[in-house]
Parts: C-alpha cells; sequence; structure tokens
C-alpha cells in the first residue's frame, strides 16, 4: 500500500528534475570552460553513483564500482588505440568488457552478503589496480602500466571520432547519459523487478520465501549496473583522454562513488545527482582554493564530516528531507492555483 | 634461500597478524568492519615517530603511550559514534551498512587530516640504531623485527586468555554471541562495545609503534595494511583471535614464497587471490570448526 502511494506520489517530483537540467543546459551557454567543466565532472560523478546504485537497490554495498568504470575505460582506450576502432563502437563494447569484468566478480561473490560482499568488491579492485599498475604490455596490448594510456589526438571537432574542441558537446552527451540513467532507474523501480528488488533490498529472507529467485535479481543488477558503468568510463576515457589505473582502480575514487550515493540518498531516483551536486563541487572548490600546498587532500575531510553528519542526521540521504519539502510546495501550489482557478471562474 | 625466505616471511607475517588481531576482536563482537582501522596503526606509527624525534623515546616505551591514546580513541569513537548508530539501528532507523560507512568516513577523515598535518613526506625513525640480534644459520635477525614479533605473539597470548578468563572477557565473549541475552544477565553492552573497540585500538597501538622502525611512515600507510587485516580476519574466521593470528603468519609465509619463486606481481595479488577463494570455499574461515 506504502509502495504504490510512494510509486504515485513520486511521480510528480521528477518533473522538477527536467526542469533543473534544462536550466542547467540554458545556463550552460553563458559559462566559461572551467565551469562547464565542473558541470561535466559533476554529471560524470552522477552518472557513476546511479551505476552504483543499481546494485545498492538489491540490497549490496559495492566498495568497487570504479572497476567496472576502469574496465570500460581501459577496453575502450585500447580499443580506439590498438586497433582504431570507432569510439562510439568502442564506448558499447566497453559496457560489455564490464560486463566480462562483473561475471568473474559476481561469479564467486553471488551468495555474499553485506560486508563480505564489500570486502570482495575490494578485493577485486585491488587485484586489477596491481594488474594495470604492474603490466607494461597484456596481451600484445600496451597498457604502459602505472603511467596510464593516451588517447590518440584529433583535431577540431569530430563527431564520429567522439572528440570536440569545445566542452559543450561533451556536456550534452554525459546529460543525455545521466537523463537515461536516471530513467531507467525510474522506470525498473516501477516495474515487477524494482518491486523485487526493494523486496530483497529490506529483507532477503522473507522476500526469498515469497518465491523470488534471489540469485537472478541479483546477478540481472550487478550485470545492469556494470554494463552502464563501462559506458561512464568510456565517456571518461574520452573526455579525460587519459586512463591511468591508479585514479580508476583506486580504493577513493569507489569510495567517492559510495559516498555521493549514501550522502544523496540510496537507492532513490534523484539521490546520486543530488549528491554529486553537493560534493563534487566542495572538491572542485577546495581544490582550486585550499589545496595545492599545504592543504592537499583537505575535501576528503569534509567528505568524511558531511558524510557522518548525513548518517546520523539524514539515514535515508540528503533527498528525503528534501523531496519533503519540495511534495509540499507542489501542494501549496497546486491548492493555490486552483484557488485562483476557482477566483477567477 | 628457504631459511631467509622463512624468516621474512615469519615478521612480516607477525606484523601482519598483530595488525589483524584487533580487527579482528572488534570484527567478532560487533560485527562491523572497521575501516579505520589502518588509520589507527597509521596514527600510532606517527606517535611513536614524534616520541622519537622529540623525546627519544625509543618504540618499546612509545608502545606505551600509543596503546594508551589508541584505548582512548578507540573507546571514544565508539561511545560516541558508533554506539547511537547501533541503537538506531535497533530501531530501523538507518540502513543496516550504516556503520560500516561511519568507519569509513573515519578512515578517510584521519588519514586526511593525518595528510594535512604531516604532509606527503615518507618518513623513519631517523638515527634509530639497528641492531644485529642474532644469526639463525646464516640468515641475520633484526633487534626491531625481533622485538615485534615478539610482541605480537605475546599479545595473541595475553588476549586469548584475557578474553578465557577475565571477567571482562567473558562478558565480552558472552556479548558477541548474544547481545540481547547478555544485557539481559546484566552486562552493560554499550560499556561492553566501548571497551572492546578500544583494546581493538590498543592492540593496534602497540603493533604500530613497534613497526615504526622497519616501516616507512606517511598518511597512507594504514590503507595497505588495513586491506591486508581483512584478508586475514575473514581468513582465520571472524573474531577468532588465534586464527586470525594463525591466517597472519601463514599470510606471511606465503606472501614472501610466492614473492620469491614467482613474479613479483603475483606476490602482490597472491593475498587477494587466496582471500577470494576462501570466501568462495570456506566463507566463515578456514578456523571456523565444522
Amino acid at each position: 500500500m506504502s509502495l504504490v502511494n510512494q510509486v504515485k506520489s513520486s511521480k510528480k517530483k521528477y518533473y522538477f528534475l527536467f526542469i533543473l537540467l534544462g536550466l542547467l543546459a540554458v545556463a550552460i551557454s553563458f559559462m566559461n570552460s572551467y565551469t562547464i567543466h565542473m558541470v561535466i565532472m559533476v554529471l560524470f560523478y552522477g552518472y557513476c553513483a546511479y551505476t552504483w546504485n543499481f546494485i545498492s537497490l538489491v540490497g549490496q554495498l559495492s566498495i568497487g564500482q570504479g572497476a567496472f568504470i576502469g574496465m570500460g575505460a581501459y577496453v575502450s582506450a585500447i580499443l580506439v588505440n590498438h586497433w582504431a576502432i570507432n569510439p562510439w563502437l568502442a564506448m558499447l563494447v566497453a559496457g560489455i568488457g564490464s560486463v566480462v569484468i562483473a561475471v568473474i566478480i559476481g561469479y564467486p561473490s553471488i551468495r555474499l552478503r553485506g560486508p563480505y560482499f564489500a570486502l570482495m568488491t575490494i578485493a577485486f579492485i585491488t587485484i586489477l589496480k596491481i594488474v594495470f599498475e604492474s603490466f607494461q604490455e597484456m596481451f600484445g596490448v600496451k597498457t604502459r602500466g602505472a603511467a596510464g594510456m593516451l588517447m590518440p589526438v584529433v583535431k577540431g571537432n569530430n563527431f564520429k571520432l567522439f572528440s570536440f574542441a569545445s566542452k559543450v558537446p561533451y556536456f550534452l552527451i554525459i546529460l543525455f547519459m545521466v537523463i537515461g540513467v536516471a530513467y531507467l532507474t525510474y522506470a525498473l523501480q516501477r516495474k515487477r523487478i524494482g518491486i523485487y528488488w526493494s523486496a530483497m533490498r529490506c529483507d532477503e529472507e522473507a522476500a526469498e520465501s515469497l518465491g523470488i529467485n534471489i540469485v537472478r535479481y541479483r546477478v540481472f543488477a550487478l550485470l545492469f549496473a556494470s554494463f552502464l558503468a563501462g559506458f561512464g568510463g568510456a565517456f571518461y576515457a574520452q573526455y579525460i583522454r587519459v586512463v591511468c589505473p591508479d585514479r580508476l582502480f583506486g580504493l577513493l575514487f569507489s569510495e567517492e562513488l559510495v559516498m555521493i550515493g549514501i550522502i544523496g540518498g540510496n537507492a532513490t531516483v534523484l539521490g546520486p545527482l543530488l549528491g554529486s551536486f553537493l560534493l563534487t563541487p566542495i572538491a572542485e572548490i577546495a581544490r582550486v582554493y585550499l589545496g595545492g600546498g599545504r592543504l592537499l587532500g583537505i575535501h576528503f575531510v569534509f567528505y568524511g564530516v558531511i558524510m557522518a553528519i548525513c548518517i546520523f542526521y539524514f539515514p535515508k540521504g540528503i533527498i528525503s528531507p528534501l523531496s519533503k519539502a519540495l511534495v509540499k510546495i507542489q501542494d501549496k501550489l497546486l491548492t493555490a492555483s486552483k484557488r485562483v482557478k476557482n477566483g477567477t471562474m | 634461500m628457504v631459511p631467509h625466505l622463512v624468516i621474512t616471511g615469519l615478521s612480516t607475517g607477525f606484523l601482519y597478524a598483530g595488525v589483524a588481531l584487533g580487527l579482528s576482536l572488534i570484527f567478532g563482537v560487533m560485527k562491523i568492519i572497521n575501516f579505520a582501522h589502518g588509520s589507527l596503526f597509521m596514527l600510532s606509527m606517527y606517535i611513536s615517530y614524534y616520541a622519537w624525534k622529540m623525546l627519544g623515546m625509543g618504540p618499546i616505551f612509545s608502545g606505551i603511550l600509543a596503546a594508551a591514546i589508541m584505548f582512548v580513541l578507540g573507546y571514544w569513537m565508539q561511545s560516541f559514534f558508533i554506539m547511537p548508530l547501533f541503537e538506531k539501528e535497533r530501531a530501523a532507523v538507518v540502513e543496516p551498512m550504516s556503520v560500516l560507512l561511519m568507519t569509513c568516513a573515519f578512515w578517510l577523515i584521519i588519514d586526511n587530516s593525518a595528510l594535512v598535518a604531516f604532509g606527503a613526506d615518507y618518513r623513519t625513525l631517523t638515527g634509530y640504531p639497528i641492531k644485529l640480534l642474532f644469526t639463525a644459520g646464516n640468515v641475520p635477525v633484526y633487534a626491531s623485527r625481533f622485538y615485534l614479533s615478539c610482541l605480537t605473539g605475546g599479545l595473541c597470548l595475553f588476549f586469548h586468555f584475557f578474553l578465557l578468563k577475565s571477567n571482562i572477557g567473558r562478558a565480552i565473549r558472552a556479548t558477541s554471541q548474544n547481545r540481547d541475552a547478555a544485557a539481559l544477565y546484566g552486562i552493560n553492552v554499550p560499556r561492553i562495545y566501548a571497551i572492546t573497540f578500544g583494546l581493538g585500538s590498543l592492540l593496534i597501538g602497540f603493533t604500530g609503534a613497534a613497526a615504526s622502525p622497519i616501516l616507512y611512515i606517511h598518511p597512507t600507510a594504514g590503507l595497505v595494511f588495513s586491506t591486508k587485516a581483512f584478508v586475514i580476519v575473514v581468513l582465520g574466521g571472524m573474531g577468532n583471535t588465534l586464527g586470525a593470528f594463525v591466517g597472519g603468519v601463514c599470510m606471511g609465509l606465503i606472501e614472501a614464497f610466492a614473492g620469491y619463486y614467482t613474479t613479483a606481481v603475483f606476490g602482490q595479488a597472491v593475498f587477494l587471490i587466496v582471500f577470494i577463494i576462501v570466501l568462495v570455499v570456506k566463507p566463515k574461515g578456514l578456523f571456523s570448526g565444522g
């Protein structure tokens, strides 16, 4: 009953998201390229947190989400560099590459729960990091070890080769990706599988006793999340144009994604994006105004403090008080508009 | 070469065991993974460093100082931050993973505060004498490594009997078996939790100070050790202190031999591969009985 109501009442507030993103798209034309870069990074982190969110929808905590994103980035970089495959096609293959990694991770960890699953993801991401950092060459493909891979230089705007002189096209692409993944989160939650997922999240044993095939839906969530994460990684490779293992397979990147998801709102439609909008600028601002010299890494202290506060006071993420307030405002607006209509008629 | 490898593996293994001991205690009682464990290790190495630098205290004495500080820190962390979360979790207000995430937050705050406070430089206990204790066969055994091994071995034995025989130890074991039943028997569960967290941190304080002469001291030194400690704790069975000890020593030996006989990359990764295999085959740990 309450779930049905939640689904119904939640429908309204998503219009808000589209209005917001539309406004962003308008605002972008007045921004300088640094600000646009910041917005792109916010959206990129939001996208990655969305893919993390799919695993968290089943009630699992993945601290190794960077494994899928990094694998996507590497697959796309290898394909473009070594076989000169079209970047757009490489993006698709990157998704498949991430799925392969997800199968390798998923097979041993499928029966694990809670902290054990989290530790398993950490183990895998650390293995990937060690492997990619130590080998200069893998199966005849130059991955250049810890130095990372560079993407080939393309001059000017070339849509076919996924390379643009200005940042605006990148912004539009990642915006499109974020809208897509947010819509998928929203749509899947309303489907039968979404109800199963939320049942598994609340009480796995109860869900299993009602005849839900836990393993099947968990695997589906993992594979789906990794497929989308591969796209994110490919975008990263194309935009940043350098893929290095220390960043992508490092624990801090994955930890950032977890924090974005948790602070924004675990297992919600808007949470990851909101978390990214709140956290990523903190990192950038701290880096620009405080970082550099002595205060290196200060933004992670802020992250930690914000996360601690969130766990205490907003355990369901910042989205929950915000969406309540939003629903209230909308109701007020609706009643006000009705009054106005009645008054004029 | 084999005696060299055995000695190296044992001394690394005792270090790992010392790091894993406290984590195993905390996990066994509270069923939480303490991500801040490595950070506490790093902090106690810094305490030892500054004690040597400013006061001229060797790691043997500064270990007591570090252990005392870590005990207070752990007790405080548990009673002010983690216990309220446990209570909220029982009332189903917060998500079940929130305690784990809280320790993640601690990890980030402590590590990066250390980065801000101490800088990113790698430090060593400069001027601390490197004494050759004796040579076993033709393998040199150094004093600080020997001391570290003796300390962690002693701590492990001491804690084993402490948990078995003392009143607090019994209370800790009772709480770890069943929190509610223990509370019904008049055990002050929050206090026992705080003491357990404090004791786990105390162990890491001793180990960290003793390990400071043989490791590089830098703000992210703890992360590697906490990953390895997770592996060892899972290997030995969560909450099994003797298991953690044996697991640590085994890991040290495996790492030494794998690093020598195979490639260096495999030597680094063997830890995690063993971990994955254990989780798949025997998720309750190698020493879990059945």
